[in-house]
Formats: structure tokens, C-alpha cells, sequence
């Protein structure tokens, strides 16, 4: 459908309209302004002393998370510091253990391979074959429960002499 | 406050036209956000009054508000488990009304085009409705969908061309 036709269909759809409210319901709608004016039911709350309250509250929500914050900085900041010899005791009786790979996998993942073709300042065409490689080196420890985990994207570009390809 | 939401009524003067104008176009956009002709009639007038009474005086509502709070309220209608059930049960005895105008001349058009607008996806019945009958920007459809701009045009655009597909025999 191109443009012209689109709008012309839009133009046929625009000469249907919508249904007119029945009338009762119409009047109904109309008579809207003289029922809000008779009841002023705008506000949710009863009075005007619930709405200032409501409203203070409302102004003051962020006093709810900062409150919170604040507590967990003070129980962080008075937090008694852990003595020295319990340090001592916990460094001391825990062996020190040097990292021990059970595993390590090194990986190189063919992401994507193209050819592109440019042009040397000759005016010689040049083919270069592209490739994208994901490498991945992953080394895991078992019985500690440890997996590190390192990937490194590579773009290899060869460029070929037309000849030779 | 109270005193204040006491004096700020809807001018009649002002609010007549713009009910007469727009009540057709907001209750068909009602119409398809709900299921029972009940619902969607309530789902108007509220909007209507909840849009004054957020903005309150004698100037009406932006009419992008009007729809999206429509839509607002047609979803939180829909969540509603209790009336869900009393909406089925009263869906079994009721007719569905008619969408657009009826009139002898147009009835049958006015039919398709209905038949049709119910195949669309809702995504998309709602952009042609807001744009087309509705009369928004893409601006307004965004904000009354609560969608980027370029989205709402992109329904709207496959909207017409899907109505397109299903009216292709029917409607000249």
C-alpha cells in the first residue's frame, strides 16, 4: 500500500464515526457538571484536617527510605570493631591455602567470518578476510567453589591479493 | 481545600460542547478497553470526573489525559476478580453495542469495520482508535499509551495496514 492509498483508506475509515451515547447516558454526562458542583466529592479524604495530614504525608514519602538508610548507616557505624587477637585467632587458625585450579579450559569461539573488499590508493583492488574470535580462558577450583571466568573478543583481518584467491 | 474544589465547578458552558463533541469518540474508545456496555459508560464518566478533579476549573480536560485514564481505569476494572465474574455472567444476556454509527445508510460498513477492528490486535486497535477517531498526536497517543512516539506511529501504521488486509473485500 503506498502513501496515497493509505490516506485514502484512512479517509474512508474517518466516514465511519463512532456511535453516538445513547441519550439518556448523554444527558447523564452533561448533567456531570452540576452533580460535581452539588458534591464536591473531589477529595478522598474527610476533612480538611485528614487532608493536610494526607498531604504531609505525601510531601514526606522520601522521610521513609531515608529513615531507613539512616538506620542501616548508624548499625554500621556503631558496629564495635573486631578486636585485634580475635583477628589474630581467625587468621591464625585457618590455614592459608594457595589458589589450586582443578580445571582450565582456554577456548577460542568463531564468532563471525566476512570478506571485505577495498581499493589501494593504485586503485588495486584488496580482499581482507575477516574473522571475529571470542577467546575464553576459564579456571575453576572445585573444593573451594570458585569459577573465574575471562572473555576477550579478537578481530583477525587478512588482507588477500585478488590473484591469489 | 474542600472550599476551594467547592468553587472550582466545571462551567457547563464550557463542558457541553466539549462532552457533545468528544463523549462519542471517548465512549468507543471505552468501549473496546471493556467488555460490558455498563462498564465502558462508567468508565467514561469516571475518567471524565477524575480528570476534573485532578485539574480542577472551568477549562476541560486535555482529551489525552481523558483516554488515559480510561485505559488506566479499564485495566484496574480488569484485575478486578470480583467484577470480572459479574461482567461474564451479565456478558451472557447482553448485547454488544454497536461501535460506530449505525445509521441505515452506513450499517453496514459501520458492521465491517467493527468485525474487523475486534480481529486487530488490542495493540494496535487502540493506536488507530486514538489517531484516528480519537483525533491525538502521535505525542498525545504516546502519553495516553504510556509508549515511545515512534511506537504509537508504527502501530497506528500497521494497525491501518493490518484493517487494510481484513477490510480488502469489503470496504471500498
Amino acid at each position: 500500500m503506498n502513501d496515497s492509498d493509505f490516506e485514502r483508506f484512512e479517509q474512508e475509515l474517518l466516514r465511519i464515526t463512532p456511535a453516538q451515547p445513547p441519550p439518556e447516558y448523554l444527558g447523564q454526562l452533561l448533567r456531570l457538571p452540576e452533580t460535581a458542583a452539588r458534591k464536591p466529592v473531589a477529595a478522598p479524604w474527610a476533612s480538611l484536617g485528614d487532608a493536610v495530614r494526607a498531604s504531609l504525608v505525601w510531601r514526606l514519602r522520601w522521610l521513609i527510605p531515608a529513615a531507613a538508610l539512616a538506620v542501616a548507616i548508624g548499625l554500621v557505624w556503631t558496629r564495635p570493631a573486631p578486636r585485634l587477637s580475635r583477628i589474630r585467632g581467625t587468621v591464625a587458625a585457618v590455614p592459608f591455602l594457595p589458589l589450586k585450579a582443578d580445571s582450565l579450559r582456554v577456548h577460542e569461539h568463531l564468532v563471525s567470518s566476512f570478506d571485505a573488499i577495498g581499493r589501494l590508493s593504485t586503485g588495486e583492488p584488496v580482499r581482507f578476510r575477516c574473522r571475529e574470535w571470542m577467546d575464553e580462558v576459564v579456571v575453576s577450583d572445585k573444593d573451594r567453589g570458585f569459577v573465574l571466568e575471562q572473555r576477550t573478543p579478537r578481530v583477525e583481518v587478512i588482507p588477500v591479493r585478488f590473484e591469489t584467491y | 481545600m474542600n472550599g476551594d474544589l467547592e468553587r472550582a465547578t466545571p462551567e457547563t458552558s464550557n463542558w457541553e460542547p466539549w462532552l457533545v463533541q468528544y463523549a462519542p469518540r471517548l465512549l468507543l474508545f471505552a468501549r473496546q478497553q471493556s467488555r460490558r456496555e455498563a462498564d465502558a459508560q462508567d468508565l467514561v464518566q469516571e475518567a471524565v470526573l477524575d480528570c476534573w478533579r485532578r485539574r480542577p476549573g472551568p477549562q476541560p480536560p486535555p482529551l489525552a489525559l481523558v483516554f488515559a485514564t480510561i485505559r488506566r481505569r479499564a485495566v484496574d476494572l480488569a484485575r478486578s476478580a470480583g467484577r470480572r465474574a459479574n461482567r461474564e455472567a451479565a456478558a451472557l444476556d447482553e448485547l454488544p453495542p454497536c461501535w460506530f454509527d449505525s445509521s441505515p445508510e452506513e450499517r453496514e460498513r459501520a458492521r465491517l469495520l467493527e468485525q474487523a477492528m475486534r480481529a486487530l490486535p488490542a495493540i494496535y486497535r487502540e493506536a488507530v482508535t486514538l489517531k484516528l477517531w480519537g483525533g491525538l498526536t502521535f505525542v498525545e497517543m504516546a502519553e495516553a499509551l504510556q509508549i515511545p512516539p515512534n511506537t504509537a506511529a508504527s502501530r497506528y501504521r500497521y494497525g491501518i495496514l493490518e484493517l487494510r488486509k481484513l477490510t480488502r473485500d469489503t470496504l471500498a
